[in-house]
Formats: structure tokens, C-alpha cells, sequence
């Protein structure tokens, strides 16, 4: 909607016209706070899982008094006729929406009330009876993201939310809300542009303006505000491993819970993704992290024929002495030319850890196995190839021109 | 078969929002407080809709 909310302020403040917005996004408070940088007081509908079934955004469309859709992307000219008409009721049906749409495992859209698990089994039984269905593989990814966020994670969530949006976007190509959402997290050569790059930029015009900035649940992570690429970029460190003799005693309990994530979930030869690793203390070990001393060190050594764009990661600690936060690393890898099967990218990340607030403080390695697949043999059709940039000639703008 | 699978096919390929008809009264929670509200709520007010995301 480049322009329309500056430009129909007059008209808004008025009385004369109603702006509505509706957004699928997975984190509905990021559109909160670019709201109110912006100041679009209009009201907004959260349609996280798409209910709706939009294929493509921006889309903007003039509704006359009676809820009658007049107009689909309207010019200047067409704005001024729709004000100066006095619709008339007509008979007309609204579009059929998806039957399931309305029954309670959607509750989950409700920020706290959603009981994630319960619409994740009920979205799972559907896929059972329609394996097909992309709009159904698609909420079941959103509901797994969903729950990866909250305090009710199961491990594996996260890949299980990819692994179901890539599915979606094989059934349903020129779907570009089910490839948003995997571009969201996946690889830059794959990226339309930043996603969340306006995030500092919001905050800081906000407290400008002496306000307090809509606080965000999950801050977006590296993919969120990574710029895309047209070509990888090896990385050209001359450093070492910090720990090649795997002399520093491992985690063995253990206390962090270390996760990894592979975006997208199988790896074309030749091909990049985006690995996810996250990092969180074992909170029924009443595990800490020890700021007392150093920051986490993760390193990243893929084995012949792999590339990797970034060998040595830190993650900086907090102020506080001790803290549970979740430390991620992101990196990315491209596969040989002939890759097959499956391939294991080894790494290892150094931390310090207490067993307890007050217990004993550890300087620790833990292992990180990211286990990479490339497309089963047995599937005669292309897996997932996530992005055809030269497709992408869909009226899809970024919002720069808010 | 084939007459069927297409009809199947444009049901679902068919626009949430189509000019000349009536905007689906589907309920969702408002970005400001999660409280239920419907495209359709608006009646007797013109309306621009926009469908767009902070991305």
C-alpha cells in the first residue's frame, strides 16, 4: 500500500474513509511496533495462519458501506468515484473460505488463550486425511514456530515448522506467503531483501518521540535482517580452531541444550542453506550462564568440498552476573556440486556455564553434529528449490514507500 | 473426472476478497488487544483494506 495511509489522512481524520488492515505475519507484534512508528492508529486483523487464504501482499481493495468489495488495487480516480457513490445492497455471496476456518484449534491465533499443541495434533490429523493439503502443511508450520516460541517448545519444533512450510510451497509454488515465511529464515542467496532491518530504525524514532517502543517477544534473529546476496561469499578467516585437539571436557550432562535448525530442510547440490543453532539452558538443571567470564565461542569447520561464510562466531554475554537467555548462532554452508545422501557439518561451541545459581562454574565444550540432507533419489520431481528469483514477478513490493 | 478436479482447483485458487462481492466475515483478533473483529464489522463506513505485512 505504497502512499495510502499518508495519503488518506485527510480523508481518515474526517470520518470519510476506514483504513483496515489485515497481516499474516508469524510475529504480529513486529507490525505492532512498525505501526506505531508509523502512527497508523486504523485497526488490524491477525491472520497469522492465513485463514484468509491471501496468496500475495500488498493487495489493496475498496469496501463500499454494505461490506461489498468495489475496487481491487484502486487509482487516485478511483478512490474519488467510490467516495462520491452511494452504493446500492446487491445480492451477492460472499467467497466460500475454507470450512475448517472458524473451528477451535484456531484459537491459537489469540496471543494467550491458543492451546498450540492441541491445534498442532488437530492440523497433523488433517494432513493425515489430506496429505496435499498446502494451506493445511503451512498452518501446521506456523503452529510449530508458534510453540518453538514459547514455553511449551519441543525439540525439533523449529525444523518441523520448515520442514511443513517447504512442503506447502512445493504444493503450492506461487504461494508468496509460504515462501516468505521460509525466506524469513533461510539463506541470503535465496533473500527478496531484508526482512526486519527497520527494527533499530523503529525503535529509536519511537523514543525520539519520548514514547516506549512496543516490546517484541522474539527479537528476530540474523536471517531476520540479513541483506540478500547474489553470490556466496566463502568465508577468507585466517584463524584457527580454538579448541582443534578437543582437549576442553564436554558438557556431558548437559547443562546447555544446544538445537540446530536446517533452512531449507533439504539441500540441493550446489546449493546454500541457512544452519540454526540455538543455545538454552537446561532450566530443570537450574542451569545458568556464567558472565563472569568470557563470551560463547562457536566454531564451524565443514568438510571437503563445503562452503562455509563464517568459520568463528562469539555470542557477547549479558551485563547480569548469571542469566538463562538463549545464545544463537547462525551460519551458512553451500554443498558440492555432487552432493548426496547425507552429510554431517561438524562443530562445537565453548561456553561458560554454572550447574546453579551459587553451584559450580564450568568452562565447557559441547558438540554441534548438523546433520545436512540432500534430496531423496526416490522423488522423481525437484525438491524444493526455494527460490526462482527470476518467477518472482509478482507485485510483491517490500514497504520502503509506507 | 477432470471437470470435477478443476472446479476443485478454482475453489481453492478463488480470491478471499473478489470485486462485487462481500468481504468474508471471518474473525480474527485485533493487532491492539486480541479482540475478535471482522472485516464485516465496518458496515456503513467506507473501507480501504489493506492486506500487508512489516516485511
Amino acid at each position: 500500500m505504497p502512499g495510502w495511509h499518508e495519503k488518506t489522512k485527510a480523508l481518515q481524520d474526517a470520518g470519510k474513509l476506514q483504513l483496515v488492515g489485515i497481516i499474516q505475519e508469524q510475529h504480529p507484534d513486529r507490525t505492532r511496533l512498525f505501526m506505531q512508528w508509523k502512527e497508523m492508529g486504523w485497526p488490524l486483523l491477525i491472520d497469522s495462519l492465513n485463514l484468509l487464504d491471501v496468496s500475495a501482499v500488498p493487495l489493496t481493495y475498496l469496501v463500499d458501506e454494505e461490506g461489498v468489495v468495489r475496487y481491487e488495487r484502486p487509482s487516485d480516480e478511483d478512490l474519488e468515484t467510490f467516495l462520491a457513490t452511494d452504493y446500492a445492497n446487491e445480492d451477492a455471496a460472499a467467497p466460500s473460505l475454507d470450512p475448517e476456518v472458524g473451528s477451535p484449534e484456531y484459537a491459537l491465533l489469540w496471543e494467550d488463550d491458543g492451546d498450540v499443541s492441541d491445534a498442532i495434533t488437530k492440523l497433523g490429523g488433517r494432513i493425515a486425511e489430506a496429505p496435499e493439503d498446502s494451506r493445511a502443511h503451512f498452518r501446521l508450520g506456523v503452529a510449530y514456530r508458534k510453540r518453538y516460541d514459547s514455553g511449551e517448545r519441543r525439540a525439533g519444533d523449529f525444523q518441523k515448522a520448515v520442514e511443513h512450510w517447504v512442503r506447502a510451497l512445493e504444493l503450492d509454488p506461487n504461494q508468496y506467503i509460504f515462501r516468505r515465511r521460509i525466506q524469513q529464515y533461510g539463506p541470503r542467496l535465496d533473500k527478496p531483501y531484508p526482512f526486519y532491518d527497520w527494527v533499530p530504525e523503529a525503535r529509536a524514532a519511537v523514543e525520539a518521540r519520548d514514547e516506549t517502543p512496543v516490546t517484541l517477544r522474539v527479537e528476530p534473529g540474523g536471517a531476520e535482517f540479513a541483506a540478500p546476496l547474489k553470490s556466496f561469499a566463502a568465508s577468507a578467516e585466517t584463524g584457527t580452531s580454538p579448541d582443534p585437539d578437543g582437549r576442553i571436557f564436554r558438557d556431558e550432562k548437559p547443562l546447555i541444550v544446544a538445537e540446530t535448525v536446517v533452512v531449507p530442510t533439504v539441500v540441493e547440490p550446489g546449493e546454500s542453506a541457512r544452519i540454526h543453532v540455538a543455545f538454552r539452558p537446561d532450566l530443570s538443571l537450574k542451569a545458568h550462564w556464567n558472565n563472569e567470564v568470557d563470551d560463547l565461542v562457536f566454531w564451524v569447520d565443514p568438510p571437503a568440498g563445503w562452503s562455509v561464510d563464517r568459520h568463528h562466531h562469539t555470542v557477547a554475554i549479558p551485563r547480569e552476573l548469571v542469566s538463562q537467555e538463549l545464545r544463537q548462532v547462525e551460519f551458512e554452508i553451500v554443498s558440492p556440486e555432487d552432493f548426496e545422501g547425507t552429510e554431517t557439518i561438524p562443530a562445537y561451541a565453548l561456553y561458560y556455564v554454572c550447574e546453579d545459581v551459587d553451584g559450580t562454574c564450568l568452562f565447557r565444550r559441547q558438540d554441534v553434529h548438523v546433520e545436512v540432507s540432500a534430496p531423496s533419489l526416490e522423488i522423481s520431481a525437484p525438491a524444493a528449490k526455494i527460490v526462482p528469483k527470476e518467477l518472482e514477478a509478482h507485485g510483491d513490493v517490500r514497504i520502503d514507500n509506507y | 473426472m477432470w471437470i470435477s478436479y478443476l472446479a476443485l482447483l478454482l475453489a481453492v485458487q478463488s480470491a478471499p476478497f473478489e470485486v462485487g462481492r462481500p468481504v468474508p466475515a471471518l474473525t480474527l483478533p485485533s493487532i491492539e488487544d486480541g479482540t475478535p473483529l471482522s472485516v464485516a464489522d465496518f458496515r456503513g463506513q467506507k473501507v480501504m483494506l489493506h492486506v500487508w505485512a512489516s516485511w
